[in-house]
């Protein structure tokens, strides 16, 4: 799978994950993967910096298996932002698809 | 590589973080490794998954916008010392405490400059308000003074009106007593009239009275509704602020505005109501 498709999406499909559920880093890793292939080495460091940026706001959740986790929440920032990448993906993903039907018209 | 391995390659080249945030990094990626290793995996695969330590801290201090060169320098001193470790650590926690007290001294000096414009906007409406006040005192000099000549305009008809029907003397030189009985019952024969002119005055003073009063009221309504919308606006930005945004600057000015709407309010209800008292202490006097 081309790694520029992966990169482009990871940022809003996170978002997207963790706007439907608060999530702990374990847990986001396997939801989004799901979806598309990725690694911790680029999740957690886009998660550091998706918090950074206030788009996340993180707590710690007791939990009964071990020490307590750290959970993600989308703050409003984070809604915004995410409602700005999902449109635009949209538009983006109704321009090409517009455009590879059009040549198998030919 | 082994899971304390890891954690160990990675701490060093975080040392640029501060304490607190490199500890919570650690612990998350450790919980990640043991949580791998809980569904199966050995502990070389569960590391591997994050890549190379190198990388991983690259990408991790790019979030935070720091240099990752300066960083791997910086933790290969740090490597070697553990004096050298703690020194940078307070450098980079002073520097940020610094900061942080700079910001914090703005703030307060923001906040002290607002005060100051507070305390200064309600210096400023009490010498607005003396000077209304003057004006007002004026005003109503000039008022007395129209109507003592209106009175005596009136008084002036009134004798006039007595001379031609009352029993007088047409020579000039009367006597003084005379003069007085004339002037007392010119003064009875004006008295009507006096009434008369006196009820009318009152009429028109107290018409200008409710009249400024409304006026007065009208024009405090939308400084209120302004000092409400702003105080909204306060607490909005005070919400703001503990969540951490840097809006200090608009809470200070937003509170200033506040303050000096419900300066003004006071000052223009404070005319009102004074005048009031005003009016109910000088009524006697006026009949009188």
């Amino acid at each position: 799978m081309n790694p520029q498709f992966k990169k482009g999406v990871l940022e809003m499909i996170v978002l997207v994950a963790v706007s439907r559920k608060d999530m702990y880093g374990y847990e986001l890793v396997a939801e989004v993967s799901q979806v598309i292939d990725v690694n911790e080495g680029t999740i957690y460091p886009l998660l550091k910096r998706l918090t950074n940026e206030h788009y996340f706001e993180t707590y710690l959740r007791e939990s009964s298996e071990g020490p307590p986790r750290k959970y993600y929440h989308l703050t409003a920032a984070g809604v915004l932002y995410r409602e700005q990448l999902v449109n635009e993906w949209h538009g983006f993903w109704k321009n090409v698809n517009d455009f590879l039907e059009g040549k198998s018209d030919e | 590589m082994n899971k304390t391995e890891f954690l160990q390659e990675l701490e060093k080249r975080l040392h640029v973080l501060n304490e607190q945030e490199r500890k919570d990094v650690l612990e998350e990626y450790a919980q990640h490794i043991n949580l791998k290793i809980k569904s199966g995996l050995s502990e070389e695969e569960a590391v591997r998954v994050f890549g190379s330590p190198e990388e991983l801290a690259a990408e991790l201090l790019d979030a935070y916008r720091i240099n990752s060169e300066y960083a791997a320098e910086a933790s290969e001193k740090t490597a070697e010392q553990m004096r050298k470790t703690r020194k940078e650590n307070q450098t980079s926690h002073k520097v940020r405490e610094a900061a942080g007290n700079m910001a914090k001294k703005a703030g307060n000096a923001a906040e002290s400059a607002g005060h100051m414009a507070g305390t200064a906007g309600k210096a400023a409406v009490g010498t607005v308000r003396r000077i209304l006040l003057g004006i007002w005192h004026f005003i109503r000099r000039m008022f007395l003074f129209v109507r003592d000549t209106v009175q005596k305009a009136a008084g002036g008809v009134g004798r006039m009106f007595g001379r031609l029907t009352g029993k007088h003397s047409a020579q000039e030189n009367v006597s003084g007593q005379e003069r007085r009985l004339e002037a007392g019952r010119a003064k009875r024969g004006k008295g009507r009239l006096r009434r008369i002119s006196g009820g009318l005055m009152s009429a028109v003073k107290f018409c200008c009275v409710l009249f400024v009063r409304a006026a007065l009221i009208l024009l405090a309504c939308p400084v209120i509704l302004l000092g409400l919308c702003f105080l909204f606006l306060t607490g909005v930005v005070l919400v703001l602020i503990i969540q951490g945004y840097p809006v200090v600057g608009i809470g200070v000015g937003s509170f200033g505005i506040v303050l000096a709407a419900f300066g003004v309010t006071g000052l223009l209800l404070s005319f009102v109501f004074k005048r009031k008292n005003r009016i109910s202490g000088n009524t006697p006097s006026i009949e009188g």
